[in-house]
């Protein structure tokens, strides 16, 4: 077997959505996601499984496979766990080469990362110690609203007025939200306020390490355009987001695994 | 005849001899402590997952601790003097005053919330409850109140500890402290002794130092001297402060001779197991001088002979962290540091204190300032910047490729410093430095998975640039 024959699977188990990818030499072959639901354990093997279907391949064929993400350890199937910050830095370097900081938004928390030209973490920040600025908050000040998830991000666009939020604990938000509808302001300008008191909260996180171009932003919450424009506006520089932002952490993994095996091979 | 804490004891290296005579004062503290057979067996599982009881060092560590809770616990009942000090001490303040309680009667001195962590907490994970009774009692969740000062003031309303004669509050570090302090003392009526100090300094002054602030701190340690006096019939003067040295003595050279262990590649001790020994010459004053110092001896030998069997706790060429600061009640989370695959070379990064230099006046001094001025060296009650430069020192002896530094949740004397010393410990050694939301005293504070992610993400990062180097 060669080096480029092998078939690399990276899993990414999230508190909201399971990633999965199928990896050969730097060509995805396949990738899922799904909802995580109640069961970590489960939902990672159903999303290996759909996204191994799909190529008509098993887990048994395989050469490695690692996991990463908050549920990393309830994968059983895995080689081997890594962290999904590790995972995003070599994810964000193969498809953005020129990438030097990465912002991940997760379900549960949120990380900015600096990366190195090949793909290493130079240093990171993370928020772990409450919803504030992260998937969760957004979700919750969308059902408050009243509107569609995979909406409120286009919606806080045509937002002309945007609100001042002042609270990033998703708790008093919550209490601020039923205020400012009672107050007659329009859902528009309340999610461009909303999105943009996310951003701040990050770019906050970030300063600490700063923001060295060019900046990439992945996660399930990338995948909002009004989130991209808010942080943009915040840290004043181009914010780019890979094709799939979701993936990123699985095909961070996958790559992991391509290069672990490639070590073990030209050493034996 | 065997009773339910039999087996927790005797894991915890109390022979059978000494468990028969003590029956009386183990029950006493238990049943004061309201612990059963059911928090007994907890304590055994969770002692035998989290400590390296291969080690007769680390089990009788964990039985001195425990005999220091009895101490604490049934100290009035045995006719006792209590004298409190509050955390960190002052200059080894505890040390000196039971120097000078020779011949003076039987007193019991020491930081009895630190004993409680590594009991309730350490072993027993019962703290909760204290802490609970502390937030309802006066110092309420998010007043910016350290979860320590929480443990003083629940222990004390729920009667686990003795109401002192005398306790000497914080304020030379801390200005949380002798405001809690301040509390007790109007609910409780006990005296207490304020240490003020001033911590402002400029960035880069230490080790200079405004004389007139050895002055002011120095006074008010001279005003210890005196209450000690007239409430105790305590005398310290220079004879007794060098005495003092001699009852931690033992107590330090073994720590050195378990650092120098320490330092081996492969590290061939864990930090839940290490944290162990860190506390005897911060909180306590009695029995941990002479049996913890013993039990530390051993750990020193048997890490000694780890080490010459290229034994380790993490595979060698592991990367090497120094940590600020461990936690006081949670070993699962002092575990994890070399679980995911970090070594620890050093047991404490301000331990043993370094020898200082003496001023041009030192001799024309009072006591009071010539501790003062000690302790303005000693750089940890001079500045953030002192505090700094002194962790920056133990990172040249232990040779780390980083450092983790856990940031008190509610501590203001440490709050900007965590910043600072990220800033300076990279841009002056080039180590990358791991900012943690902890808690040393209470779990309720933090979620161990989170940490976990960035702990991992670390050992990762620092593993990746040993490779590459």
């Amino acid at each position: 077997m060669t080096s480029d024959t092998l078939l690399l699977a990276g899993i990414d188990v999230g508190a909201a959505t399971a990633k999965a990818v199928v990896l050969n030499a730097n060509k995805i072959l396949s990738s899922h996601v799904l909802p995580t639901g109640e069961s970590v354990t489960k939902a990672a093997e159903s999303v290996m499984k759909k996204t191994l279907d799909t190529i008509h391949l098993s887990l048994e064929e395989m050469d490695y496979v690692i996991a990463t993400g908050y549920g990393r350890r309830a994968v059983t199937f895995a080689d081997e766990v890594i962290t999904e910050i590790s995972c995003h830095a070599k994810g964000v370097n193969m498809l953005m080469p020129q990438a030097r900081t990465v912002v991940d938004i997760g379900g549960q928390d949120s990380k900015v990362i600096e990366i190195d030209a090949k793909g290493n973490i130079a240093n990171f920040a993370m928020n772990d110690k409450c919803a504030a600025g992260t998937g969760r908050f957004l979700e919750v000040m969308a059902k408050v609203l009243n509107a569609d998830i995979q909406e409120i991000g286009l919606l806080s666009l045509e937002g002309r007025n945007p609100c001042q939020i002042s609270n990033t604990c998703t708790v008093f938000a919550e209490s601020e939200m039923v205020a400012l509808r009672a107050d007659g302001k329009s859902r528009e300008d309340i999610l461009a306020g909303i999105h943009s008191a996310m951003a701040h909260r990050v770019a906050i996180m970030g300063n600490a390490i700063g923001f060295r171009d060019q900046v990439v932003f992945t996660g399930g919450v990338a995948r909002n355009a009004g989130m991209k424009k808010a942080l943009q506006d915040r840290i004043g520089k181009e914010v780019l987001v890979p094709e799939n932002p979701q993936i990123v952490g699985a095909l961070g993994a996958a790559i992991i695994a391509r290069d672990k095996r490639h070590a073990a091979m030209s050493s034996s | 005849m065997t009773a339910y804490y039999d087996e927790l004891l005797t894991l915890c290296a109390f022979d059978q001899a000494e468990i028969e005579d003590q029956r009386g004062r183990i029950e006493s503290t238990f049943t004061k402590l309201g612990l059963g057979p059911a928090d007994m067996e907890r304590a055994v599982s969770r002692v035998e997952k989290s400590f390296d009881m291969e080690l007769l060092g680390v089990r009788k560590a964990l039985g001195v601790w425990l005999k220091e809770l009895f101490d604490v616990v049934l100290a009035r009942d045995e006719g006792k003097k209590l004298i409190y000090f509050g955390y960190p001490p002052f200059q080894y303040i505890g040390l000196v005053i039971k120097a000078a309680t020779e011949s003076k009667g039987d007193f019991y001195i020491g930081c009895p919330e630190v004993v409680l962590c590594q009991t309730l907490g350490q072993i027993f994970n019962k703290l909760n409850p204290v802490l609970e009774e502390g937030e309802a009692k006066g110092l309420a969740p998010g007043h910016a109140m350290c979860s320590l000062l929480q443990i003083k003031n629940g222990a004390l309303e729920k009667g686990f500890l003795p109401i002192p004669d005398m306790s000497i509050a914080t304020s030379y570090f801390c200005d949380m402290g002798p405001e809690a302090d301040e509390l007790m003392q109007y609910k409780y009526g006990y005296p207490v002794q304020y240490i003020d100090s001033c911590l402002d300094s400029r960035w880069g002054e230490w080790p200079a130092f405004d004389p007139e602030k050895v002055h002011y701190l120095g006074s008010q340690v001279n005003d210890l001297f005196k209450s000690l006096k007239d409430l105790f019939g305590l005398e310290i003067n220079e004879e007794v402060w060098n005495n003092a040295r001699f009852l931690a003595g033992r107590l330090y050279l073994a720590t050195n001779q378990l650092n120098e262990h320490l330092i081996a590649d492969p590290v061939p001790l864990g930090v839940a197991d290490s944290e162990l020994i860190i506390n005897f010459p911060m909180g306590c004053t009695g029995i941990a001088m002479e049996e913890g110092a013993e039990a530390v001896e051993i750990l020193a030998r048997e890490v000694g002979e780890r080490v010459e069997k290229g034994i380790g706790v993490v595979p060698k060429h592991s990367p090497r962290v120094a940590i600020a600061f461990q936690s006081l009640i949670d070993p699962v989370f002092n575990q994890m540091i070399g679980e995911v695959g970090l070594a620890v070379p050093v047991v404490a990064v301000l331990l043993p204190p370094p020898p200082t230099p003496k001023s041009d006046s030192y001799e024309t001094l009072t006591l009071g300032e010539k501790r003062a001025e000690k302790a303005m060296y000693s750089g940890a009650y001079h500045s953030s910047y002192g505090l700094i430069k002194r962790m920056e020192e133990s990172l040249k002896f232990a040779e780390v490729d980083g450092m983790i530094y856990n940031y008190q949740f509610s501590c203001r004397p440490l709050a900007c410093n965590s910043k600072l010393l990220k800033l300076h410990i990279e841009k002056e050694r080039g180590l990358p430095t791991l900012l943690l939301d902890m808690d040393f005293y209470d779990d309720r504070n933090y979620s161990a998975a989170a940490l976990r992610t960035r702990l991992e993400a670390f050992s990762e990062m620092l593993k990746a640039r040993k490779t590459a180097a």
